[in-house]
């Protein structure tokens, strides 16, 4: 269904590489090894707003369309 | 629309059954883990600690010894996955508080603010993640477990209101990554099934007792008719384990080692093409 053997491989491999990165990030957070801890959370929430300023825009976008098609003779 | 056997009284249900299962797993009551004398669902409770392969000798002694020390959580995986492999996805599906309440939560919020993580091989990154969890200690690599976990996140969330030490969990940087995690692969993801889907051992090994299951006729199973199916793809879009795919021929079809049998796609089906019994079509 999900494509081939090439694609299961890439996608468990992506599943373990994620599990190792994700545990490594919150270990050194557990550990305050880094200290950047408002750099980590302020680069996560810009990225939280960016991707709910894009949703807005699509939306306004394809209402606009939707303005468009429904006005042209 | 077309019967199918599925009413708006069974998907209703499922809900019910998910906030009377959220109270008796999570604080503040607490009620199921207490038998463990647990206040939540780690240490005894936990259903995936003793899932890890320890590293050096006496491999099977010391797994022994993590089972005995969670007693409570390997016997209810050890349940789970036996009702799953004679009777559906009880567990995954209809009864677990913790990936249950986040799904719940998340259809309050808006589609358009979701993350959709459908586009994934969802099967094989959660194998991929398992497979990881489980031996990570084995290879000497550290292990992942209790972190991103939501069976310790969700049960500290709905106690900290009550109790201050769960509150104080919240606000640790576990806790926030945890939260995280929960929004992320829970509240606004595509289903609110994110973790379950990516992340969760327990569903691993839970979605491939059901695929078992139901390749040897134990259990029901979605059963598409594809010479009913028309392709209009609503199902695909109403499935919260993005477990339903268009083939090759423009018909949808069933991914058994996603799919939770919520039945929800079954009660959206305008062709009456999706039904849920034994056999083959």
């Amino acid at each position: 269904m999900n494509g081939g053997m090439f694609n299961n491989t890439a996608y468990a491999a992506l599943g373990g590489v994620s599990a190792l990165a994700g545990s490594g990030v919150i270990s050194l957070c557990s550990q305050r090894s880094c200290n950047s801890c408002f750099a980590c959370i302020g680069a996560i929430s810009s990225l939280g707003a960016m991707f709910i300023v894009k949703k807005i825009i699509e939306k306004v976008q394809v209402k606009s369309e939707d303005y468009n098609v429904e006005t042209k003779p | 629309m077309k019967y199918t056997g599925i009413s708006k009284a069974a998907l209703n249900r499922r809900n019910f059954i998910i906030l009377i299962s959220a109270l008796l797993f999570l604080p503040p009551l607490s009620l199921i883990p207490q038998f463990a004398l647990e206040p939540n669902m780690c240490g005894q409770v936990c259903p995936k600690l003793f899932l890890i392969i320890p590293q050096g000798q006496d491999i099977l002694g010391k797994m022994w010894v993590n089972i005995k020390s969670m007693w409570f959580g390997a016997s209810l995986v050890a349940v789970i996955i036996t009702v799953t492999l004679f009777f559906g996805r009880l567990w995954c599906g209809h009864i677990c508080p913790v990936g249950g309440l986040p799904e719940l939560i998340g259809r309050f919020i808006p589609e358009a603010l979701k993350i959709n993580f459908s586009w994934m091989n969802a099967p094989a990154f959660r194998y991929g993640y398992a497979g990881i969890f489980i031996f990570a200690s084995f290879f000497g690599i550290g292990s992942i477990a209790c972190k991103l976990c939501n069976f310790r996140v969700i049960p500290f969330l709905t106690g900290a209101p009550f109790e201050g030490a769960y509150a104080a969990y919240i606000g640790s940087s576990m806790g926030i990554a945890g939260l995280l995690t929960v929004l992320l692969t829970g509240v606004f993801a595509k289903g609110g099934r994110a973790y379950c889907n990516l992340l969760c051992p327990v569903g691993a090994l839970d979605g491939m007792s059901n695929y078992l299951g139901t390749k040897f006729g134990f259990s029901k199973k979605l059963i598409t008719d594809k010479t009913m199916c028309n392709g209009c793809g609503s199902c695909v879009s109403e499935c919260i384990m993005w477990a339903r795919k268009m083939d090759d021929h423009g018909k949808a079809e069933t991914n058994r080692l996603s799919c939770l049998t919520c039945l929800r796609c079954a009660k959206v089906c305008s062709e009456g093409a999706i039904r849920y019994e034994r056999g083959n079509v």
